[in-house]
């Protein structure tokens, strides 16, 4: 019997995850700015509120309250979704989500659930500036307590939506803005959930191992082909999808393989999660990193501001070209 | 109170070319191309911004909503700085900053992205107003929408407690991109806020040039005074989307129609042409200045170059 299937761009991805999330559970309830008025800010949320009701509500413009109710609510019996528009705006919930979310029940020994998922929208594009933006993971990574997931695509968005929802743990999901509605893709009409910290080899290679996350997937992968038609390099792209957890076995299961370590992403190279990545490898696989071809390499974008420009926001991020530049120099 | 017809008709000059601006922003947007990423438009709510302008010098510290930044000539920046920096030019040929709208020695100490971040900053500049001992004021516009949010709150309790120079106003258009200032506020009157930190409030008509200046006066004067902080409520109606290309799914059907009647450029106008300080033909004449000015500043703005990567990179403090 043929499978069947459904296509759905980024959004509706997430959308249908919820919503498939919300039937399954009367306890997963979902609140923040403009959800119902306006259906998501950013169109995230077609039309579910006619079916749930209270279950989703618009807050006023109260970042730091939607942010610390999820946590209380998750802690008493409520599965929550809070919604906060942008990364820059999850900034100003920083100690909520830093130090409350990822930490307190850590602090206090409590062992119980917090099922709480924070739902931001990230990544680069359009030049509304940094606060529309900014790309913010690797700080939120260094909270003790948050798992991190990033999907690049609709069905791995769908699938790592449904396990954000059931998990017991606080999970902050940041969607990738730029591609909610670019390209729809063909997704299972059954359920399927993706596990936390098990990356995805999107394309295999032998030469060269680029881990990527988010919106430099994409970049990668269209490396990857001109790497391959144009100097005969064969890479391997690597979308890591969670960031905690992360996926170190596969990592070094690729790298055993080429010899040859790339980590790129479009957040701020400085304290960017590449320097971290690249320590867990050494760490992880002394042996491998030993006997390594060439030294691991990185990209990220410069360590300046994101401007309010569309075109010089694009020049200070990494992109395909640059991806291709630096295997090249990695396998001179 | 007596306004002085030259007051008055600085007021009528200001709305009418805010107005005649906002239309050609939405035109170069429109056009495409301009590097203007995005517009929020501020039709019909020009009232508040001009009559604020109007009460202010230059060395006084102006946070106008988003959406009505490009009032911000009525301060003092030429129109070209307005849509130069509207369609993120650089400004530095014109020995000006960068962007004129981030501009400490003019009292402007830009947008952040965050709403109700800038309220904090602000109070800030009431703080050295303060420690220099100048006769210097603050106002801080906000939206019904960022003014819940909690910096707001905390600039308020600090404002009274230290009996700061800032007038806090909250420019309630009704809508918060999406949601209605009805769900939120569950208070008739907003400035009712101001009791639970001691000191005044008012609303006013914020669609009544005349009103408002007279209420804003009556508070950025005891501000300068000495008087300290107060917050002013004014009233008006958002008659665009949220941005342009919003659905409005939200908007009752026939609200719009109700608000467009309250338009405050016409009906300033009515009143001026009632009160003999202006003619039909001093309005006509006015609009074709206008149309000049505009053609010119626009030409000049476009002419100037986006900030380049170059300079950019400049802006870092370590290894690029
Ligand atoms: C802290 C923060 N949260 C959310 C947003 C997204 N946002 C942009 S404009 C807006 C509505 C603002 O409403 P209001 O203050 O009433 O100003 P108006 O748009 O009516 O001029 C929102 C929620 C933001 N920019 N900053
Ligand atoms: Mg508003």
């Amino acid at each position: 019997m043929a499978e069947q299937t459904q296509m759905l761009n980024y959004v509706s991805a997430i959308g249908a995850a919820i919503r498939e999330e919300m039937q399954r559970d009367k306890t997963v309830a979902m609140w923040g700015e403009d959800l119902v008025s306006m259906r998501g800010a950013y169109g995230e949320n077609p039309g579910m509120y006619e079916e749930f009701g209270d279950r989703i509500m618009d807050t006023p413009i109260v970042e730091q309250a939607i942010l610390a109710t999820g946590m209380g609510a998750a802690l008493t019996g409520t599965r929550a979704i809070v919604s906060i528009m942008t990364t820059g705006f999850l900034a100003i919930a920083f100690d909520g989500l830093f130090m409350e979310v990822g930490g307190l029940r850590q602090e206090f020994g409590y062992t119980g659930p917090m099922p709480l998922v924070v739902f931001c929208r990230t990544g680069v594009g359009g030049g509304f500036g940094a606060h529309h933006c900014a790309s913010i993971e690797s700080t939120l990574m260094h909270s003790p307590g948050l798992k991190i997931v990033m999907p690049s695509t609709p069905y791995d968005a769908k699938g790592l939506m449904k396990t954000a929802i059931r998990d017991d743990d606080p999970v902050v999901f940041l969607a990738h803005g730029p591609v909610y509605f670019r390209g729809k893709q063909e997704i299972p009409a059954e359920e399927y959930l993706i596990p936390f910290g098990k990356a995805d080899v999107k394309k295999e290679g032998t030469d060269v191992t680029i881990v990527v996350y988010a919106g430099m997937v994409r970049k990668a992968l269209a490396a990857a082909e001109t790497l391959s038609k144009e100097n005969g390099i064969s890479a391997e792209v690597l979308d890591l999808r969670t960031l905690v957890p992360l996926d170190i076995d596969a990592i070094v299961t690729s790298v055993k393989k080429t010899g040859r370590l790339l980590i790129a992403h479009e957040a701020m190279k400085r304290g960017g999660a590449a320097g971290e990545i690249a320590m867990r490898f050494t760490e992880a696989a002394p042996d491998v990193a030993k006997t390594l071809k060439t030294p691991v390499r990185r990209l990220g974008a410069k360590n300046v501001a994101l401007p309010r420009s569309a075109e010089l926001e694009r020049m200070l991020i990494p992109n395909d070209k640059d991806v291709v530049a630096i295997v090249k120099e990695m396998m001179a | 109170m007596e306004i002085a017809n030259d007051k008055l008709l600085e007021m009528h000059r200001n709305l009418l070319t805010s107005r005649r601006l906002g239309e050609k922003l939405y035109e170069i947007f429109c056009a495409g191309g301009s590097g203007m990423p995005w517009i929020h438009r501020g039709i019909g709510e020009e009232a508040i911004p001009i009559a604020v302008c109007a009460n202010l010098r230059k060395d006084d510290y102006l946070k106008l909503t988003f959406r009505l930044d490009y009032c911000l000539f009525a301060k003092g920046l030429s129109l070209t700085e307005v849509i130069a920096s509207e369609c993120m030019r650089d400004c530095s040929e014109l020995g000006r900053p960068r962007s004129p709208y981030f501009d400490p020695d003019f009292g402007l100490l830009a947008h952040t992205g965050a709403g109700g971040e800038e309220i904090p900053i602000y109070l800030g500049s009431a703080i050295s107003i303060m420690l220099k001992k100048t006769d210097q004021v603050c106002v801080c516009v906000m939206g019904d929408g960022f003014a819940s949010r909690g910096p707001v709150h905390e600039s308020m309790v600090m404002a009274a407690s230290w009996n700061l120079p800032i007038v806090f106003m909250i420019q309630n258009n009704q809508y918060g991109m999406g949601t209605s200032a009805k769900k939120i506020y569950k208070m008739k009157d907003i400035s009712d806020r101001a009791k639970a930190y001691g000191f005044p409030g008012e609303t006013v008509d914020g669609n009544d040039v005349i009103a408002t200046y007279e209420v804003v006066k009556k508070h950025i004067d005891r501000a300068r005074n000495g008087g300290g902080p107060s917050l002013v409520v004014g009233e008006t109606y958002r008659l665009a989307g949220h941005y342009e290309g919003d659905p409005q799914i939200y908007r009752p059907k026939g609200e719009i129609d109700e608000w467009w009647k309250k338009d405050p450029l016409p009906r300033y106008q009515k009143r001026l042409l009632e009160m003999g300080v202006l003619t039909e033909k001093d309005i006509a004449e006015l609009e074709s200045t206008i149309k000049v000015q505009m053609e010119d500043a626009t030409k000049s703005a476009l002419a100037l170059p986006f900030a380049s990567y170059e300079n950019h990179l400049k802006t870092a403090i370590d290894e690029l």
